[in-house]
């Protein structure tokens, strides 16, 4: 194959730019305005939301045990009568802090992690990826049902059980692109060129080693907000009655006949976040590709 | 050959690492407030006929004894004795492990079958209608929990249509891949979504980069392009998602083998934790840490047969 | 850049052949010329694990187990009696003391084996001298002897009331000493070897269990059916989906929640078995402010039974009273519980003088979907008297080791009758000796006299009485507090016939038969 690097890090006149000025850049720009758009609505029902509504998400009403969507009810209610609208608009935080702790330090932290094994190779590569085997040995269950046997059930232990776990995807996956970019010439030439180590690293390999992690953030948080949903399966979730979009999928799904309403509402909230997030890391990881550039 | 040492180098720490996960299994099982006897005989069950088992497991012996005896019967091929199902461990396991290794290869082949033409399809029209359907599609199983889509499934293929059976692993090759395409395909989800984003993401980057376009200019034809340059290139990211997903067949295999009832390592190890069945416990961390420390070598011996910019450390 | 058409098509073909071959693939289907299927297929929430009658504990274990094995003596489906089943009939002495079995001469092992005195000797010395969960049942033995070849003599260290439902008992099952007396425990659990209508063929564990007709077993033409599988399919939802393809013919446990739906299906039918199950809370009366008994009261008024009922079983429970299930032999129908009364409960509550508000901790385990939804409901109804209920869902394992180390305040359980005789359940719940009274603390004089009367009374009438003295106590001093009682969930195909579950819940399957 011929020897030309692609000319994505030494030149940021915006020549590459030039060369695919075909593709306009606004529409890169429209996942990013879209996903925006969704999130910020996303957020306001959240916000909004519980303050409007005239139910309680966690009274009961005995006489209103799993009714059909309604006027009165618009998502139905559930088989302790409770409101399902309520509970999934006072859901979307709960849920939202959820995704975004749990995606945060392991991203950061990940990304770090295999940007500097990938980087330095040699041993401290092969030290911090045989730690990276060691955590993924360990299975994740295991972790989970220790640390709610050791901590008790609940929101932040299940956080802390993904957190500490879910950083080593973000390693692996920074690792390969930073060895693929650091083959490049441009590294070369940029330290031939006399920029620092940590410049190269940070001001180039980073951004571009970066967006398939990104990628995967975006669909790590939808992922996350379901692991929940597959603990609370499990037993082993968010403690009721407080109303998490998984837990109520995973005690909704005894009623898939008998009031499909109650799992499958918060399963659609559930979509629509998964959509504007996914829409926001595209739309984030093209913006990284064309600032690299 | 610099790939086979860099193997053979790969291979030796693997054992420490190996070594180092026993050890934390086994203090973390047993730390793990449960009684294994107490769990087995039942919560009537007297004191005195819970520490009847203690001696007979030998888990009234302090934890160092514990762990050296079982290094030792793990060196002569003893992975011990389920307390559960009173068999030794070595019985147990390879059905239980053909199950989900079947399970998980048929999932990622699937995940790639269908990821691939998708990828290219929302690739050839960026941010254009194809490329929203197939986000749009990708999107809807991926932020679903896996135990929903694999009810819809069953309900759909499994009940009304009849096409597939609806629980159990079945007899014969043939019957292997009946039981298990529903379950594969639930667990194929995940993966594919990821797949097809990421693929199509790096298929769009390397679109325009000037090499392509050079190689164009050159009059190399459109299919030529496709397949040796941007593939290639395309590849590394997907061998990272797939290396990662291979070595961790328990996690999302679990919820799969529960709806389907499938005989696997996923659900067997939740139970097993559960009950404190410890040697179930550490045999199959232990086999999983070897299963994961090998995918990861595999896919990093593959990184530089893709790409040979990629030098290994 | 455009994908070519041809690979598009390409694609699309192989897509649809693999589909195709792989959907076409025959479905194993039972020979159609049969007017009877020749293999029952049952579907189960639960694996067994070990199939040894006298170490076991779980449900799963002894309804497999019980197609295997025989006892002397068979409790019947209702509950409430007693039947022959290896002992044709059976004497007492005159002082209550002296048991005669007389065995039938026509049982035998399914290995060919005959059922012998020595064999129900060696069975029953095995079930009193091992230490497991089962040994209550013959503490009141002092010897057993086989007279002669079909005749088994017990001694008693004194009259003994339930005797004959101990006696009954499934770990007593009666089990050949040649095959089993030098085998090891694993053996034991592993290769049951039985006098009953099934026998053992095939155990792949946590999957599947295969039984095949005793050929030896002395009821003529039973079983009707020559092959049981059960299969266990945990997931209820895909239980049920089995069931209605037609992949298995019936599955226990259906969720409350599906009973209404699988009524309707006309080709099923959806069962309500009564059973001698009871659910309650334990409370751990050690401590403040649960050791204060009108507090204990005012809990029990505020708990809206029926609404429970209604939100954890659809309706399909009973509202309880008494701490005995409701099928149990002496109890009291007229009693009244300590009902739901929320004024009461209210006024107790002040006067027990535990200020509000006042956090309890309710520990539950955390998988059961009908633990958390009680927990969830008594959270709001307990609310209304000021008391902030935190739920603590904790897998199984670690419970049960709080639960036996008398680290908890509350736990959601129940209980199931294993005789139809309420002794065991007072001696366990009430009693101080065997588990601290459920682990509550509990030690009443009066009740562990009343207790140890109801063991020894042979008069019918009088020990009713006890057993009423005995159910009031312990509402008054609400050790407990008593939910509701829950009948046994069972879904079969119409075409099975002839299933039956006993009361105190094993399965009877000699006389299924399920039509093509």
């Amino acid at each position: 194959m011929s020897t030309l690097a692609p000319p994505q890090a030494l030149d940021t006149s915006g020549s590459a730019r030039a060369v695919t000025a075909g593709r306009a850049t606004p529409r890169r720009l429209s996942a990013l305005a879209v996903g925006g758009t969704l999130l910020l609505l996303l957020l306001a029902a959240a916000v909004v939301g519980p303050l409007v509504s005239p139910y309680d998400p966690i009274s009961q009403d005995f006489d209103r045990l799993l009714q059909p969507p309604s006027w009165a009810h618009p998502f139905g209610t559930d088989n302790f009568g409770r409101d399902v609208l309520t509970r999934v608009l006072h859901g979307a935080l709960i849920d939202l802090r959820i995704g975004l702790l749990a995606v945060v330090f392991p991203f950061l932290f990940g990304s770090l992690v295999g940007a500097i094994a990938g980087y330095s190779g040699g041993l401290l590569d092969a030290v911090l990826m045989r730690a990276v085997d060691v955590v993924t040995a360990v299975p994740f269950l295991v972790l989970v049902i220790a640390v709610v046997a050791f901590l008790g059930p609940g929101e932040v232990n299940v956080l802390f059980a993904i957190g500490g776990v879910g950083w080593v995807t973000y390693a692996r996956l920074v690792r390969s692109e930073v060895l693929r970019e650091k083959g490049l010439e441009y590294v070369a030439a940029g330290r031939a060129l006399g920029y620092g180590r940590w410049r190269v690293v940070l001001g180039h390999v980073l951004p571009n080693a970066v967006p398939p992690a990104v990628i995967f953030l975006a669909s790590d948080v939808v992922l996350i907000i379901l692991t929940t949903a597959t603990l609370g399966f499990l037993g082993l979730g968010v403690r009721p009655p407080a109303p998490e979009w998984g837990m109520m999928i995973s005690e909704g799904r005894e009623f898939l006949a008998s009031g499909w309403w109650v799992a499958t509402m918060p399963g659609f909230a559930c979509m629509y976040t998964g959509l504007t997030f996914i829409l926001l890391g595209d739309g984030v990881a093209d913006l990284l590709r064309v600032k690299g550039q | 050959m610099a790939l086979l040492a860099y193997a053979l180098r790969r291979v030796g720490q693997a054992v420490p690492v190996a070594l180092l996960v026993t050890v934390l299994i086994f203090l973390l099982i047993k730390l793990l407030p449960g009684d294994p006897a107490a769990a087995i005989l039942g919560e009537r069950a007297s004191d005195s006929a819970v520490k009847v088992l203690h001696r007979q497991w030998g888990l009234d012996r302090p934890l160092p004894v514990q762990y050296a005896v079982y290094l030792r019967n793990l060196f002569t091929g003893d992975l011990g004795q389920s307390f559960r199902y009173r068999t030794p461990v070595t019985d147990l396991l390879p059905r239980r492990s053909t199950v989900t290794f079947f399970l998980v290869v048929y999932s990622t082949l699937l995940s790639v079958v269908i990821a691939i033409p998708l990828a290219v399809v929302a690739a050839s029209h960026p941010d254009r209608w194809p490329d929203h359907l197939v986000r749009g599609l990708i999107t809807l199983p991926l932020a679903s929990p896996s135990f929903w889509i694999g009810i819809l499934l069953l309900i759909l293929f499994a009940l009304r249509l009849g096409w597939f059976p609806a629980s159990g692993y079945g007899e014969g090759l043939g019957g292997h891949l009946r039981h298990l395409f529903l379950p594969a395909l639930t667990l194929a989800q995940p993966l594919l979504a990821i797949l097809t984003r990421n693929l199509r993401s790096a298929l769009i980057d390397v679109q325009r980069t000037t090499y392509v376009d050079f190689a164009r200019a050159k009059g190399l034809a459109r299919r030529v392009v496709l397949v040796h340059h941007i593939l290639r290139a395309a590849l590394l990211p997907i061998v990272t998602l797939i290396g990662v997903r291979l070595s961790y067949p328990i996690g999302g295999a679990v919820v799969v083998e529960t709806v389907f009832a499938l005989p696997g390592l996923g659900s067997w190890m939740v139970e097993s934790i559960l009950a404190r069945d410890y040697m179930v416990v550490q045999t199959l961390t232990l086999v999983f840490a070897l299963g994961a420390m090998l995918v990861t070598l595999v896919t990093d011996l593959v990184y530089p047969l893709l790409d040979p910019r990629v030098r290994l450390g | 850049m455009h994908m070519p058409r041809s690979i598009r098509v390409a694609l699309a073909l192989a897509a649809a052949a693999v589909l195709t071959w792989i959907g076409s693939a025959p479905l194993s289907s039972p020979v159609a010329a049969q007017a009877m299927k020749k293999v029952i297929k049952f579907g189960v929430n639960r694996g067994a694990e070990n199939l040894d009658p006298v170490t076991q504990d779980a449900n799963p274990d002894i309804w497999a187990f019980m197609q295997i094995y025989q006892q002397l003596v068979r409790v019947n489906v209702k509950g409430d009696g007693y039947e022959p089943d290896l002992a044709e009939r059976w004497t007492t002495s005159p002082d209550g003391r002296t048991w005669t079995f007389f065995l039938r001469k026509t049982a035998h092992f399914s290995n060919g084996d005959p059922v012998k005195a020595s064999d129900v000797v060696w069975s029953l010395k095995r079930a009193h001298d091992t230490k497991g969960p089962w040994q209550w049942a013959l503490e009141a033995v002092e010897d057993i002897q086989a007279k002669d070849d079909s005749t088994v003599v017990i001694h008693l260290k004194e009259a003994w009331a339930p005797f004959l439902a101990d006696i009954s008992l499934f770990s007593n099952s009666v089990m050949p000493e040649k095959f089993f007396k030098s085998a090891t425990p694993e053996d034991i659990s592993n290769k049951p070897l039985g006098s009953g209508p099934f026998m053992l063929v095939d155990w792949k564990k946590g999957e599947e269990l295969t039984m095949k007709a005793n050929p030896y077993y002395y009821e003529k033409g039973l079983p009707k059916t020559p092959e049981l599988r059960i299969r266990y399919i945990p997931d209820d939802s895909s239980r049920i989906i089995a069931l209605q393809s037609g992949e298995v013919d019936g599955i226990d446990y259906p969720p409350f929640s599906r009973i209404e739906e699988l009524r309707r299906d006309p080709k099923l039918e959806a069962q309500l078995n009564p059973s001698t199950q009871v659910s309650h809370l334990s409370l751990n009366i050690r401590e403040a402010p649960l050791n204060n008994v009108k507090f204990r009261l005012a809990l029990a008024h505020a708990t809206d039974r029926a609404a429970i009922s209604k939100a954890v079983c659809f309706g399909n429970c009973t509202p309880a009273t008494t701490f005995l299930p409701m099928t149990t032999v002496f109890f009291n129908k007229d009693s009244k519980g300590n009902a739901y009364d929320l004024d009461r409960a209210k006024q107790l509550m002040k006067e027990s003088g535990v200020g509000t508000p006042v956090t309890l901790k309710v520990m539950y385990r955390s998988n059961d979907a009908i633990h958390q939804s009680t927990a969830v409901a008594l959270k709001e109804m307990w609310g209304k008297l000021g008391v902030n209920l935190e739920l603590e869902p904790i897998d199984r394992a670690a419970e049960t080791q709080r639960y036996r180390a008398n680290q908890f305040q509350i736990r959601i359980t129940g209980w199931t009758n294993d005789i139809p005789d309420p002794s065991q359940l007072a001696s366990y719940a009430l009693g101080f000796t065997e588990s601290q009274s459920y682990h509550s603390g509990y030690q009443s004089k009066e009740m562990d006299a009343l207790i140890a009367r109801g063991l020894r009374e042979t008069n019918l009438e009088k020990r009713r009485q006890v057993y009423y003295e005995i159910q009031d106590l312990a509402l008054k001093d609400s050790p407990l507090i008593i939910l509701y009682y829950s009948p046994y969930t069972i879904a079969i195909s119409k075409k099975m016939k002839g299933f039956v579950q006993m009361a105190t819940g094993p399965w009877i399957f000699k006389d299924v038969s399920v039509e093509e």
